[in-house]
């Protein structure tokens, strides 16, 4: 009999979107760890003159203190890239570890793990980081990364927990304990390569988050004042009134780069999750 | 002949509701009987008459309330450490096999994960290839790397029997599994886990609700209603000459094309 | 001609890897007070075609082609707000999952009047409540549950409450689509005994379709069997049980374990369905078919017409171009 070949057998390898994401986020990589050593200005280097607009010699003119902005942004780059993927990969592993296990088991488990995720959920994150970071003894870049990596979990352990009980009533699980998998088996083999999806949009939000929680605890004045970071660069232009002066060149770009990094993130995690479906997906009937 | 599977006064008790208020629903009632080494035994009743708890707590799925059942002389463990032992004795292929097979995983992880864990240490990918052979997708090679949803309701039934059948059990516990598939697909399946049975001398529990399946399948047939056993014996004798009222009325409800053509 | 004429109806599907048609060509005819089944595998199309003769088709799903003549009026043409005043007053579907679809806030005497209020004009609410009652009672539902609600009701029960609804307008013909599929035997048994009283007593025709071909023969006067969006055999019950001609119905039959008889190996039927995409050039069932000639893979069987009823295979072909199959596999 004749074979058929649907487009199904995962002969592409990367959708559009894949692409597009990943695009956009090997630049920043690229700029976050190249940067430095391609910046046109030494970090922090104030001797040119304040308020230069945009030019040959200063690609994005330069701030009220004399600093070439456009050097400030790639060494921004890097701070915003590490909070990004550090903080996301803390959220997913205690996400993804407190979300299986109290979908996973019953009862007093399941219940004492929710207990502390209700709990901490009726605290306001922004309010306890503000908190946290004033009162942590240096607040440099790694307590940044750590108190956002660990307050931001809650949501992506509720939302685990819940596709995993959806998932422990399917049937692979009953035939995965018949041919005698232990729990933790099921768990790891069975159930969490389903979870992809869910933990794949939690990450895309996770990590945007975290980016945009460091501009905004650097945006209040509370993250380490010797770091560089997009939210610092914005932080600078605000309480030195940039937009009084017309600077745009020094409010435009980082807030354009917090934004396209981000979008980056959604593109690719979109894009994954199709190419997914398309190979997983569930099979048609027609009758 | 020493029985292969005894089943012993097995009861199961489901309790819903809050601890104010619990209910006690008894799935299962006192039901004992034997499986020997080569036979088919058919467990037939309606929805809810207790026939897919009793096959769950023969594959230790589920634990009885009371009872016991005894493989070999021995009681089944239901100590989770001893999950391993008991599952390469008693295999089950369950009803949905759209369910059944994990959406993420390859024909090869399907078979071979159970394999592994059973501790095989030949070449995975080759005996995944034999098995799918045997069970009749053939050729292997297209199969094995493809996912679920690349395959036909039958082939994914065929796979989970392959699944089974590499841990070579001695016993399977068949749960309707041609309820949802269509009738010429489902007669391949009946076959193909007949010539099974024989080639790998398994005794075979075929649960369903239809008599006509059962009796093309099994020797001997357990009628249940309401949780209990009400008739069994001989499958032929049974369906000829049914003695429980209960019995009566499900072969007047089969389908039947010559009756109308009697009247 | 019949109550209902569907002729060379054509469904196409748009599916995620391209457009196929899911019935292709189906023509049958419903007589006045005549049940007429539509059997098949899944996938065959037989659902397809009654939602395209309910005008319940969405997409992907699209009516491309044919003629469905109801009373001498062709429904094809007409408006949807045209076709209003035929369903549920003239033609009404019971589907398999329509018991799961009672609306469960409101009582069951209620929906049933809401239906006859919606559609019969000239009716008091109190009339209409009567009726809703006379009709419940018809399907043995007791007097007691008349005012319940659906998730108090079993699923036979509830199924009975969809079948009093299809009935409320006095139509001409009520669809079926597996209407007891989902139910025990004993259940199912029960609510067909009812069906085909209530239907010799108002003598209404009913379209019944399943895939349960040994209950079909028990009940229906004619069946069509089906067979990837294809029409491959009409006939009456008896002639089907006796001489059935297509070699897929004698391979559909074979699948049925018996309750009586020897008890023999049976071989279903091997392979698989085409891929409707792509279907074969010739006849659908070639591939899986015992008595496949080697022009049955080039050419599209005709479709003969005679007394026995209607049979599309080379093998009681008479055109000049399938003498060869006929010729062929008559040799073996």
């Amino acid at each position: 009999m004749k074979k058929v070949n649907l487009p199904l057998d995962g002969s592409r390898r990367w959708n559009g979107k894949q692409l597009a994401g990943g695009a956009i986020l090997a630049f920043f990589a690229a700029a976050a760890f190249i940067g430095p050593l391609i910046a046109p200005y030494p970090k922090n280097d104030i001797e040119f003159e304040a308020w230069l607009t945009p030019s040959m010699k200063h690609l994005l003119g330069t701030d009220s203190y004399g600093q070439d902005v456009f050097s400030q942004l790639i060494y921004g780059t890097q701070t915003s890239f590490l909070v990004g993927v550090i903080a996301g990969f803390i959220t997913t592993i205690i996400g993804v570890l407190v979300g299986l296990t109290a979908g996973f088991y019953r009862k007093w488990v399941s219940d004492a793990l929710m207990f502390i995720v209700d709990l901490l959920l009726i605290i306001p994150v922004i309010a306890l980081m503000i908190i946290l970071a004033s009162f942590l003894p240096s607040m440099g870049l790694t307590s940044i990364i750590l108190v956002i990596g660990l307050l931001s979990w809650l949501y992506m352990a509720r939302s685990i927990r819940s596709q995993t009980l959806s998932e422990k009533q399917r049937g692979y699980v009953e035939a995965a304990r018949v041919v005698g998998m232990s729990n933790f088996e099921i768990m790891t083999k069975e159930i969490l390569p389903n979870l992809f999806p869910i933990i794949a949009a939690n990450l895309v939000s996770v990590t945007t988050q975290a980016v945009l929680a460091e501009a905004g605890l650097s945006f209040l004045g509370i993250g380490d004042p010797r770091s560089v970071s997009w939210g610092t660069i914005l932080t600078l232009a605000h309480t030195n009134n940039a937009i009084m002066y017309d600077a745009w060149w020094w409010i435009i770009p980082p807030g354009i780069a917090i934004a396209l990094f981000c979008y980056g993130f959604v593109l690719l995690g979109n894009g994954t999750l199709e190419r997914f479906r398309a190979k997983r997906g569930a099979q048609q009937h027609f009758s | 002949m020493k029985p292969l599977l005894q089943v012993n006064h097995v009861s199961k008790a489901f309790e819903s509701g809050s601890f104010l208020k619990k209910t006690r629903h008894n799935a299962v009632k006192d039901v004992s009987f034997t499986l020997h080494k080569g036979e088919v035994l058919a467990i037939v009743g309606e929805s809810g008459c207790g026939k897919s708890t009793l096959a769950r707590m023969i594959v230790n799925l589920v634990d009885p309330t009371s009872g016991e059942i005894l493989l070999d002389g021995r009681a089944i463990s239901r100590k989770p450490r001893d999950r391993k032992a008991v599952a390469k004795e008693i295999q089950m292929i369950f009803q949905d096999p759209f369910e059944t097979m994990n959406p993420n995983h390859r024909i090869l992880d399907v078979i071979g994960r159970p394999l592994q864990l059973h501790g095989e240490r030949e070449d995975i990918r080759k005996r995944v290839l034999e098995l799918l052979q045997k069970v009749g997708l053939a050729p292997a090679e297209d199969y094995i790397d493809k996912y679920a949803s690349q395959l036909s309701g039958g082939q994914k039934q065929r796979v989970m029997i392959a699944r089974a059948l590499g841990i070579n059990p001695r016993v399977l516990v068949a749960d309707e599994p041609t309820s949802m598939l269509d009738v010429s697909i489902g007669i391949d399946i009946m076959n193909l886990m007949l010539d099974l049975k024989n080639d790998y001398e398994l005794s075979l529990i075929w649960i369903t609700h239809n008599l006509g399946s059962a009796r093309y399948m099994s020797d001997n047939i357990l009628i249940m209603y309401g949780g209990q056993v009400v008739e069994r014996g001989d499958t032929e004798q049974i369906i000829a000459n049914p003695q429980h009222a209960y019995t009566q009325t499900l072969l007047d409800a089969s389908p039947n094309p010559w009756r109308r053509r009697e009247e | 001609m019949g109550l209902l004429d569907v002729i060379d109806l054509q469904v196409e599907y748009a599916a995620p890897n391209g457009m196929f048609k899911a019935v292709d060509g189906v023509s049958f005819s419903i007589e006045r007070g005549e049940i007429f089944g539509l059997a098949g595998e899944s996938g065959c199309g037989k659902s397809t075609t009654a939602y395209a003769i309910s005008r319940l088709l969405r997409p992907p799903a699209r009516l491309v082609g044919g003629r469905i003549v109801f009373d001498g009026k062709e429904l094809t043409k007409l408006q949807e707000h045209e076709f209003q005043s035929y369903r549920w007053s003239r033609i009404s579907v019971v589907l398999q999952s329509a018991m799961n679809n009672l609306n469960p806030v409101m009582r069951i005497s209620s929906q049933l009047a809401d239906v006859i209020l919606a559609h019969e004009r000239g009716i008091t609410a109190r009339g209409a409540q009567s009726r809703a009652e006379q009709l419940l009672a018809l399907v043995e539902i007791p007097a007691a549950k008349l005012s319940s609600y659906p998730h108090e009701l079993s699923g036979g029960m509830r199924q009975r409450v969809v079948i009093a609804m299809a009935m409320a307008l006095r139509p001409e013909l009520i669809i079926m689509d597996e209407p007891t599929t989902a139910l025990d035997v004993v259940t199912q048994k029960g609510i067909v005994n009812r069906i085909i009283e209530l239907q010799k007593e108002l003598g209404f025709s009913i379209l019944f379709i399943t895939h349960d071909l040994p209950l079909m023969l028990e009940i229906c006067d004619r069946i069509g069997i089906m067979y990837a969006g294809r029409m491959a055999e009409v006939a009456s019950a008896e002639q089907l049980l006796y001489g059935a001609r297509h070699p897929y119905t004698q391979g559909l039959l074979r699948s049925f374990p018996s309750l009586t008889g020897p008890r023999v190996r049976i071989d279903g039927i091997p392979g698989s369905p085409p891929n409707l995409i792509m279907p074969p050039a010739g006849c659908r069932f070639e591939s899986r078919c015992q008595h496949a000639a080697d022009a049955c893979s080039r050419i599209e069987p005709s479709i003969i017409n005679d007394d026995k009823g209607m049979v599309a295979c080379h093998l009681y072909g008479f055109r000049e171009d399938s003498y060869e199959a006929v010729t062929a596999s008559q040799s073996r």
